[in-house]
């Protein structure tokens, strides 16, 4: 096993992302994702890559569906605002199928906010990409080496289903220091310039690669995006079966479990090592993909056994808490632990919150 | 006997769609000839808008490539320079241009991306039907200027080749027209050297076409000569602004 290196969390994962092929990167400064477009700005040209400095967040991730349509891995990152102007490529991506990655390094607050992690992004990008209710894959990891496991492999899960694949990363995260294993570089071969969304190098029989797809077996744009767009969403039905992700901590004797993704999720561990010391037995479940939601193990929370469930979230109102709620047995009580603007989750509030529920002791 | 004139071999084999008058299918004809004298049919790449040339697809013999309204020049940002061997025209009308996308527009000159922008300035939203547009004239009747566009509630319209010609990196920005022969012939030289720049030197260079939308300027499309030469070439100058 190589060494493993201290490095922080934004800049492991551009390296990360470079090793996996990208070679485009377009961003906008916006703290606290500016490390990454720092960082891809002289890394990329060492590889003969494509860094720009788009003119906002608009522009940025526009340019990545014309990268995409060149065979090209492209990345772009932002935070806040930044995700909110990125929206509209967003559906591009989705609906015209073209692969590429988006990071959202979750800053605190709606509006110009602050610049403290938080987790108030998830129902923007879980729900829908922008415009139009299309779906992308999306991943919450909650350690450096998650972030960098999920996005060495996300070009080739963006390219197998052809999606935009999205990563909600968040200030702590992108900000932290830990030990990672960086990865070797992947070799991507010539076929990629053949792909069928694709105008390849050189010249090329036409090829129309349109961001809506009106081509079907119908007469009527109506019929055909009815048809397509059916098409579009068993593949994210089958996403459900294939691509769930997540980890179980300390579930086998649990009668107390928690639920987060991400940064929220860690915090919560040292809660649970916590109560663990007291006698409580609590575990967690932890998505970590978090479209597709992980279902099953949330469905198979027994109520005979399972005496409460805990979701801790930092986004206020509550998002991902009802995503939990609909798939928990209506006879387990459930609440949830929730901070947001920067303010992180509390060890301490989430142990007093499953103490209440444990009756006090 | 000789033939001295023939339909491009890059237009498809169909008629265009656009209504009587109108100067999008006299663009296209000129970009497909330019194309089979360059030699370069199954490789230049074209960047459609939002607008009446959305479906323009159908049309021609090019590849192609959609982009949200404004978005044309940062799309074939991202082709271009990981495509580097494709020409590109990134065609957009004033609209898409000069209003919603502005900042991708003069960002996309201000870097000199190698690619040639082809902006048709009609002076009128034409799909939508017949808004004003950022270069509709000062007085011109559309339907959300239902009095006449008034320099006191929406100022002025833009001139954008002359925004595009002062800065540093475009190589040619140059403003034709499409409503003689004359300056259709003019319009074709001008296209043909920003492509020929752009294949030689990898320069970006801006063409604005003055186009006729007779449709939503409601009039007949045998009056498209006198309007323009009447109206619309007072305050948009034809010439080489650059290069």
């Amino acid at each position: 096993m190589a060494k493993k290196e201290l490095w922080k969390g934004n800049e492991a994962m551009s390296e990360t992302a470079l090793r996996a092929g990208c070679r485009f990167f377009s961003g906008y400064p916006i703290t606290p994702q500016t490390p990454i477009t720092e960082y891809l700005a002289w890394r990329l040209a060492e590889v003969d890559g494509v860094f720009i400095q788009a003119e906002s967040e608009l522009a940025a991730a526009t340019m990545l569906l014309g990268a995409s349509i060149a065979g090209t891995r492209a990345l772009t990152a932002t935070a806040g605002p930044g995700l909110s102007l990125m929206t509209e490529s967003l559906s591009c991506l989705a609906s015209g199928r073209l692969p590429a990655v988006i990071v959202d390094v979750q800053r605190g607050g709606a509006a110009t906010g602050n610049l403290q992690g938080a987790q108030s992004d998830y129902n923007m990008v879980t729900k829908t990409l922008g415009h139009g209710g299309l779906k992308g894959l999306v991943y919450g990891p909650s350690t450096v080496e998650e972030l960098c496991d999920i996005i060495y492999d996300a070009w080739d899960k963006a390219e197998k289903y052809r999606t935009p694949v999205f990563i909600l990363s968040d200030a702590s995260l992108g900000q932290m220091m830990e030990p990672v294993d960086i990865k070797p570089f992947k070799q991507l071969d010539e076929s990629r310039f053949d792909l069928p969304y694709v105008i390849g190098r050189e010249q090329s029989e036409k090829k129309v690669i349109q961001d809506t797809p009106y081509a079907g077996p119908y007469n009527t744009m109506s019929e055909n995006l009815d048809y397509n767009y059916r098409k579009y969403n068993e593949v994210y039905e089958k996403w459900k079966e294939d691509e769930v992700l997540y980890e179980e901590y300390m579930m086998d004797d649990a009668e107390y479990v928690i639920i987060g993704w991400g940064m929220a999720a860690r915090i919560s561990k040292s809660a649970i090592r916590n109560l663990r010391k007291k006698g409580i037995k609590v575990g967690m479940i932890r998505p970590i993909s978090l479209f597709p939601l992980p279902e099953k193990p949330l469905n198979a929370l027994d109520a005979k056994k399972i005496k409460g469930v805990l979701v801790v979230e930092m986004a206020i109102p509550a998002l991902f808490y009802y995503d939990v709620k609909a798939q928990i047995d209506k006879n387990i009580p459930i609440k949830a632990n929730l901070h947001c603007g920067g303010y992180l989750s509390q060890v301490d509030e989430i142990e007093e919150d499953i103490m209440k529920m444990a009756g006090g002791k | 006997m000789d033939v001295v004139y023939k339909r491009s071999g890059a237009l498809s084999d169909v008629s265009t769609t656009y209504c009587p008058g109108c100067s999008h299918g006299t663009a296209f004809k000129l970009i497909a000839e330019i194309s089979e004298e360059l030699d370069i049919v199954n490789k230049l790449v074209f960047a459609t808008p939002i607008g009446c040339t959305t479906f323009s697809a159908p049309f021609h013999k090019f590849s192609t490539f959609m982009s949200a309204h404004g978005r044309a020049p940062a799309n074939a940002t991202g082709f271009k320079r990981c495509n580097p061997k494709r020409p590109v025209i990134v065609y957009q009308g004033d609209g898409d241009c000069a209003a919603i996308g502005t900042g991708e527009s003069i960002h996309a000159a201000a870097r000199g991306e190698a690619f040639t922008v082809v902006m048709a300035n009609n002076q009128v939203y034409g799909m939508t039907g017949g808004q004003m547009a950022p270069t509709t004239l000062t007085g011109q009747k559309t339907t959300t200027t239902p009095n006449g566009r008034s320099v006191e509630v929406t100022g002025y319209p833009i001139r954008m080749a002359e925004q595009i010609a002062q800065l540093e990196a475009p190589r040619f920005v140059t403003r034709q027209s499409l409503h003689t022969p004359k300056n259709i012939l003019q319009a074709k030289a001008a296209i043909k050297k920003a492509l020929e720049l752009q294949i030689n030197e990898g320069a970006y260079s801006f063409v604005e076409l003055l186009c006729a939308c007779p449709t939503n300027w409601g009039i007949d499309p045998s009056g498209i000569k006198e309007y323009i030469e009447k109206n619309v070439i007072p305050y948009f100058p034809l010439g080489d602004l650059k290069g």
